[in-house]
């Protein structure tokens, strides 16, 4: 006799007063997590609500509470907490089974004490962070080695899914809900669960309980894990919100050609995640047992992928920088020597100088005379100077350098002028290059939502139509039973027929009811039982009393001369006794003979049903093969196209980097002449004719 | 295979209780009890407004498997909920579960394990007041919820089966039941027929009876009613009322009578694959 599990409700009403449930002592009057309805607070699942109780000490466990028997229970738990204890795992989380553990209305119950985690759920994680694409890949990864911890321990968990893989704080998983482990003590007692409809092979059954029970979800938890970290698009595209699933769920399993999620991964941008994808679909074909260790592969993310190398667009090339060469000092000029002209003519220009003092001095001259004559010859010593300063070497060079300063700065214009339109032409094409990875994510998804669409569709209008056909089937069978209701009836008025016909009332002696009216009786129509079928009065008004009609089986109601209301009611009551007695013996069921009949007229309908439900599975089988076959086709071409696209977007920028290069080394050479050229042209900045005319006189 | 679509948040379904609150409700229950027929049907509707919200409770809140609509019958038919539900037929049942028109503090003698009695607290919410007056007009009802159904079924035609929970005793004074009855079971989501399940609260004193698969034991002419309109229980509850310890056999039917009906919502897999259990 199994054991009556009290409710999730019965649970949550017995922990508002944990002094009393618990006997446990770190757990009596422990305080237990309400809701906000200020009751404690329940996780269900089907087996268990899970309450959270922080005991005195400050201590928080999780508190299981069964709603439903597990066979074998205690031996299980007893069994799998001795073969943990031996294993080192981080995935483990603590527990102790506590037989007699809760108290409800009165009995006691056995609970599960788990240490609490703090921690979230898989999906709950992916929710927040599907878009950290190496925090997936570290999840991925670390779930491979907890899988393959389990291996090789020989324990099996036997219901691997998002709501038993808890993500904690710092990314490590815990595993939690040990219900349908498998331990190697444990061997050959069955499975006590069968898992998450979501993530188990459609062949898993009952008989299979062994370290391999785990294999078919660890494959497609960690396929959901790796496609996500490439490419975490997919959570919204193959999920709908809500879900109780990673990337793949039951129907997919069930049917893997015609699934549409099994389409978008087998067309997933990493090479290896399709490969994967591959081996999951074969999966679905291997009986559980014979199922493969998971495998794990290198785990691409997006920024991995995008890795390869991006052609350098600013700043010099690497084997440049070692040919650019230092600075020279800058060499200051000046005039260096003077001529023999050029100290003659500055000695003639004192001479006249001093004479024309000399003169004006001794009055041999006016004064107006000598000033001229001065005047003349300090010009005339000017214009000397300056057709030999021009005419001299150093102005020469002077000129020469800098109208080379100029030449260099009109070249570096230029060639920063090139330089701008190599960059922009190289940043267009950049452009051109991310536009075209937008342009075909966008078309990806719009494919991949257009099918969804399509495929909801055709769902929707599948389910509509066995619906219809379920509730012809229901009507039917309806039918069915009300027919054979019908035919139980009539079968049983006919036994009873039968029986009362052969009752005579002549021979049964009824009181006062002698010859005469016997013979009455016999001129109604009446000699049997059968003959009618009740008696009705009607009231004389006249007389005041009451005229006895038999209802004839015929349908008719007649008199019968000499019945009175006493006798017709004897009669009646008579007629009724032998109907009572009649019935004793009528039957139960319809004959076999005439059930087969009557279910025949409606096994064709029925068979109907059957052939038109068969050949709509047909049609939404065709129909979804149809759409999954354009989906891939789409995404294929899609995806080719897209080669094609970045291919040339790529060619384009690699043809146009040596211009880029080009016209940066332009760049840098022109303004490296041009600032030597303006080094060189300020080197002669005290050249001028000014500084000539000093030189002249005090040589320096 | 029938009655085996998931619920869930994705493809939710439907729980349709219909409340009888005829003036007959105020007699009460049959057995060594005081208590009104309508306390008793209250009581029953938010135990399990209670269990299905415990049900779906998962870390982040209640989650919507279902959707549930409580209908009164009496001087009117219609929404029952009271409070911030008032007037509302099928409600998510997150909001149900946030909303319920009070939180009662009932003082309650229970075991206290060692062969006495131990006065304590516990907080019951209530969605839904006791209410007897009337006739009983559970025809109307029963077209009400199928109306419900259907409407249901057109924007959810791959859902579980829809169910209808009864509770009444059992005395339709706006005709025969059955026909309106069928007319519930008659409706069909791709997984299957509409659930029709009825609870009789009767004063009579005979046996409680659960899950029966006759009505030869059924005491009277109403239960024997009520028993021919429930559906058949679907294989997997089936199973589940075996491992619960009732007796079964292909036969049962969803029909309880004088005795608790919330364990129904015990019989409901979400997400896990039914076992195979025998």
């Amino acid at each position: 006799m199994s054991v009556r599990f009290p409710s999730g409700a019965a649970y949550v009403e017995a922990l508002q007063n944990t002094a009393l449930c618990f006997d446990d002592p770190e757990l009596k009057g422990a305080r237990v997590e309400l809701d906000k309805l200020h009751r404690p607070r329940a996780i269900s699942g089907n087996f268990a609500s899970v309450f959270s109780v922080t005991a005195a000490n400050g201590r928080r466990y999780a508190i299981k509470c069964f709603t439903r028997e597990v066979s074998d229970q205690e031996v299980r738990y007893r069994a799998v907490s001795d073969h943990l204890a031996k294993l080192d795992h981080r995935w483990k989380v603590g527990f102790t089974y506590l037989p007699h553990g809760i108290m409800v209305e009165g009995r006691r119950y056995p609970i599960l004490k788990m240490d609490w985690v703090e921690a979230t759920s898989l999906t709950r994680w992916l929710d927040d962070h599907v878009n950290d694409s190496a925090a997936v890949a570290r999840v991925a990864q670390r779930f491979a080695e907890l899988v393959a911890e389990l291996e090789h321990s020989g324990v099996a968990h036997g219901d691997l899914q998002h709501g038993n893989l808890l993500v904690v704080g710092d990314g490590s998983l815990r595993l939690v809900d040990y219900d349908g482990m498998y331990v190697p003590a444990l061997a050959g007692a069955g499975a006590a669960e069968l898992g998450h409809r979501n993530y188990q092979s459609p062949t898993r059954s009952q008989s299979d309980f062994d370290p391999t029970i785990d294999r078919f979800s660890a494959w497609v938890i960690y396929l959901s894990l790796v496609a996500l970290a490439a490419e975490p698009a997919l959570w919204q595209q193959l999920r709908e919100d809500g879900g109780e699933y990673l990337l793949l769920a039951e129907d997919d399993f069930t049917d893997p050609m015609t699934s549409s999620r099994f389409s978008i991964l087998l067309n997933h941008v990493s090479p290896d995640v399709r490969l994967l994808v591959g081996q999951v679909q074969a999966l679905v074909a291997i009986p559980p047992t014979l199922l493969p260790e998971l495998k794990p592969i290198t785990i691409e993310t997006p920024s991995t992928r995008h890795a390869f190398n991006q052609p350098t667009i600013m700043g010099l090339p690497a084997w440049m920088a070692d040919h650019v060469a230092d600075v020279e000092p800058v060499v200051e000029r000046r005039f260096t020597r003077r001529g023999p002209g050029l100290i003659g003519a500055t000695v003639l220009l004192a001479a006249v100088l001093v004479g024309m003092v000399v003169l004006g001095a001794l009055a041999l001259v006016g004064p107006a005379v000598a000033g001229g004559l001065a005047a003349f010859g300090g010009v005339l010593w000017c214009v000397g100077l300056a057709v030999s300063y021009v005419r001299g070497a150093d102005a020469k060079a002077a000129r020469e350098a800098r109208v080379h300063r100029d030449n260099a700065r009109q070249d570096q214009v230029v060639a920063k002028q090139e330089l701008a339109v190599a960059a922009r032409r190289a940043d267009e094409l950049a452009d051109a290059a991310k536009r075209i990875a937008e342009d075909g994510r966008k078309r990806r998804q719009t494919v991949q939502a257009t099918h969804g669409s399509e495929l909801a569709l055709v769902n929707q209008e599948h389910s509509r139509y066995l619906a219809m056909l379920a509730t012809e089937r229901t009507g039917t069978a309806n039918q069915l039973r009300q027919e054979l209701a019908q035919a139980l009836l009539a079968a049983q008025a006919e036994h009873v027929r039968g029986k009362l016909e052969r009752i005579l009332i002549a021979e049964s002696g009824i009181d006062g009811i002698g010859g005469k009216l016997v013979g009455n009786l016999r001129d109604a129509g009446i000699v049997t039982a059968a003959d009618f079928s009740g008696v009705g009065f009607m009231v004389n008004g006249q007389f005041q009393n009451k005229i006895a009609q038999f209802h004839l089986t015929s349908g008719y109601s007649v008199r019968v001369p000499g019945i009175g209301e006493v006798k017709a009611n004897r009669l009646e009551e008579w007629r009724r006794e032998q109907e009572r007695h009649a019935r004793r013996s009528q039957p139960v069921t319809l004959p076999e003979g005439q059930m087969k009949v009557i279910e025949a007229r409606f096994r064709a309908q029925l068979l109907q049903l059957g052939t038109a439900e068969q050949q709509a599975q047909a049609t939404i089988q065709a129909k979804k093969t149809l759409l999954n076959q354009r989906l891939s086709h789409d995404l294929a071409a899609l995806d080719l196209e897209q080669r094609a696209l970045t291919a040339q977007a790529s060619q384009d920028r690699s043809r146009h980097a040596p211009v880029l290069r080009k016209a940066e080394g332009g760049a840098e050479r022109a303004g490296r002449r041009y600032e030597a050229a303006v080094r060189e042209a300020n080197g002669f900045r005290r050249i001028t004719y000014p500084r000539y005319l000093v030189f002249a006189v005090v040589g320096r | 295979m029938a009655y085996s679509a998931e619920i869930s948040r994705v493809n939710p379904t439907c729980f349709v209780f219909l409340v009888d609150q005829s003036a007959s409700m105020n007699d009460p229950i049959g057995g060594d009890s005081p208590q009104r027929k309508a306390d008793v049907v209250a009581d029953a509707i938010n135990r399990l407004l209670t269990e299905l919200s415990v049900k779906c409770a998962k870390e982040e809140g209640v989650r919507d498997y279902f959707h549930v609509a409580v209908i009164g019958y009496g001087s009117s038919v219609g929404s029952a909920y009271a409070g911030a539900l008032a007037g509302r037929d099928l409600v998510p049942l997150s909001e149900v579960a946030d909303n319920p028109a009070r939180v009662e503090e009932r003082v309650k003698k229970v075991p206290d394990g060692a062969g006495g009695l131990v006065e304590t607290t516990t907080r019951f919410p209530v969605w839904m007041d006791p209410v007897a007056n009337a006739g009983t007009p559970m025809g109307r009802a029963l077209q009400y919820a199928e109306s419900i159904v259907s409407k249901w079924l057109v924007d959810h035609p791959g859902c579980f089966p829809p169910i209808v929970l009864n509770l009444t005793d059992g005395e339709a004074t706006d005709g025969d039941p059955d026909g309106p009855a069928s007319g519930i079971r008659a409706h069909a989501s791709a997984d299957g027929a509409a659930l029709l399940f009825n609870l009789h609260v009767s004063a009579g004193d005979a046996e409680p009876v659960t899950f029966p698969d006759t009505d030869t034991t059924l005491p009277d002419a109403y239960s024997k009613t009520l028993f021919g309109m429930s559906s058949v229980l679907p294989t997997d509850m089936r199973s589940y009322a075996a491992t619960q310890g009732f007796s079964v056999s292909d036969a049962t039917r969803g029909f309880v009578y004088n005795a608790d009906i919330a364990s129904i919502v015990q019989f409901l897999d979400i997400g896990t694959r039914a076992t195979d259990l025998r």
